[in-house]
């Protein structure tokens, strides 16, 4: 295996595997997409990959050609290197990320790193985990962990008219509270409330995502895109089985820490991302919203965009 | 009064977090006796949001909640007031005996002073405590004793 001229040293945490990239042949490059202000392109070796790539994340597209590295674009690798159980490897920059991926993983790891890259570069903004939906240029914001069913809300608020702002990290100007919009594709579960919005995906794109299906949002509904908006609610979800769909009233103090929580670069940018987020909770109305069925709650959130 | 300073999961204080390893040095800390002019220590910052405080430790990222009562002494630690001046303030503000006070005044500090919110504090700690056998819990001859969840 080749040394990948642009790293010119190889790792010594995993002496066993050499995660130099291994040298591409008949490459396939698509180019042209922005993940909040950073703009990306993928090369990979597998047509099928490259093909899957620009129609799961059409949303990200700019429409500019745009794959030079000086000029500050992000190159992802993303290369089957062999036959065995873990064939897939990514590279960003030359550097490796994971180097033994196996098929139905691939695309799932290289969204997580498109998402690194998007809190890495999230400049003077806040990064929240949250998703977020708008209408007439006003936002709901949706922090919350893991499970929370974030993504679902957003998704199905989708399809109920609303515009997609972003289904997992919400980037926030402070102090306008205008929200930079990172409308990556949203994992959408077989069976699940978001699948009967969307048709199932074609093999063999299937077979890079098993258990779960990135769908764009565009595809969703009228499949509408929220251009920059203003922040106008803090909505905490909650999933309750049993709960039906209600909201109640949250305390500045109750939001600021589960704001604080979910705000990935607390550590990194300390007292200044802090303050931030507590401008944040202290200007917006703040609510939790416990819910198990979807079918009430664009009702139930339309008043919070009057303030 | 109520102490519901209310740290984030999985963090603890230096002491708590020492105890199982070395008890007698988790001892010498605690036996510190909180300043007498108790002050915040400068890696805090405080958000006061209606009447309850937010407080960040700018070192570990940890956030301490505050309830209303533990953030009027949270006030009064600015490195002029004593333990017994704070509750003769709290004795003229809601007319009742200093003596009243004192129990939750003193433990509030406490726990301010352990969670390491003063000047002169060793600040909280994450910590998980994860030690997971790489397989179910088994004798020499191959008997499963303890399985984890979801094992077979």
């Amino acid at each position: 295996v080749a040394e990948h001229p642009e790293r010119g040293r190889s790792t010594t945490d995993r002496p066993s595997f050499d995660d130099s990239r291994p040298p591409v042949t008949g490459e396939h490059c698509v180019s042209g997409y922005q993940a909040g202000d950073t703009r990306f392109a993928v090369r990979t070796n597998v047509a099928a990959f490259a093909a899957l790539f620009e129609d799961r994340f059409r949303d990200l597209a700019t429409g500019h050609d745009d794959r030079d590295r000086a000029g500050g674009t992000v190159v992802f690798d993303v290369v089957r290197h062999s036959d065995d159980s873990h064939p897939w490897g990514i590279w960003r920059d030359g550097e490796p990320c994971e180097t033994m991926l196996t098929q139905n993983y691939v695309l799932v790891h290289l969204v997580w790193e498109i998402n690194r890259l998007v809190v890495e570069r999230v400049g003077d903004r806040l990064a929240v985990h949250a998703s977020a939906v708008a209408r007439n240029g006003r936002a709901i914001v949706f922090p919350g962990a893991s499970h929370a069913g974030k993504s679902t809300l957003a998704g199905w608020l989708v399809a109920h008219d609303w515009d997609y702002v972003t289904d997992e990290m919400t980037l926030v100007d402070t102090p306008s509270f205008r929200l930079t919009p990172y409308q990556r594709p949203i994992g959408v579960r077989p069976g699940g409330p978001l699948a009967r919005f969307i048709a199932a995906p074609p093999a063999p794109f299937a077979t890079f995502g098993d258990d779960e299906w990135l769908v764009p949002a565009s595809t969703i509904g009228r499949g509408r895109l929220a251009a920059e908006c203003a922040a106008v609610a803090l909505v905490f979800p909650q999933y309750t089985p049993g709960a039906g769909a209600s909201l109640r009233c949250m305390s500045g103090a109750d939001a600021l820490i589960r704001l604080t929580e979910q705000a990935p670069t607390r550590l990194t940018g300390g007292r200044a991302t802090f303050r931030q987020l507590s401008a944040l909770a202290q200007a917006l109305p703040r609510w939790e919203l416990v819910f198990d069925r979807l079918e009430s709650v664009s009702s139930l959130l339309e008043p919070l965009l009057d303030g | 009064m109520t102490d519901e300073l209310m740290p984030m999961r999985h963090e603890q204080s230096l002491i708590d977090a020492l105890m199982p390893f070395n008890g007698a040095l988790a001892d010498r800390l605690a036996a510190i006796e909180v300043p007498e002019l108790p002050s915040h220590h400068p890696a805090m910052d405080t958000s006061y949001i209606d009447d309850e405080a937010v407080v960040f430790d700018d070192r570990t990222a940890v956030v301490h909640r505050l309830n209303p009562s533990a953030t009027v002494v949270w006030l009064m630690c600015d490195g002029d007031t004593s333990a017994d001046s704070m509750l003769a303030e709290l004795s003229d503000a809601f007319d009742r005996p200093a003596d009243d006070f004192r129990v939750d005044v003193t433990a509030t500090l406490r726990r301010f002073w352990d969670s390491g919110m003063l000047a002169g504090s060793s600040p909280m700690i994450p910590v998980e405590f994860n030690i997971d056998l790489p397989g179910p819990l088994t004798t020499p001859d191959g008997l499963v004793v303890l399985a984890d969840a979801g094992e077979p």
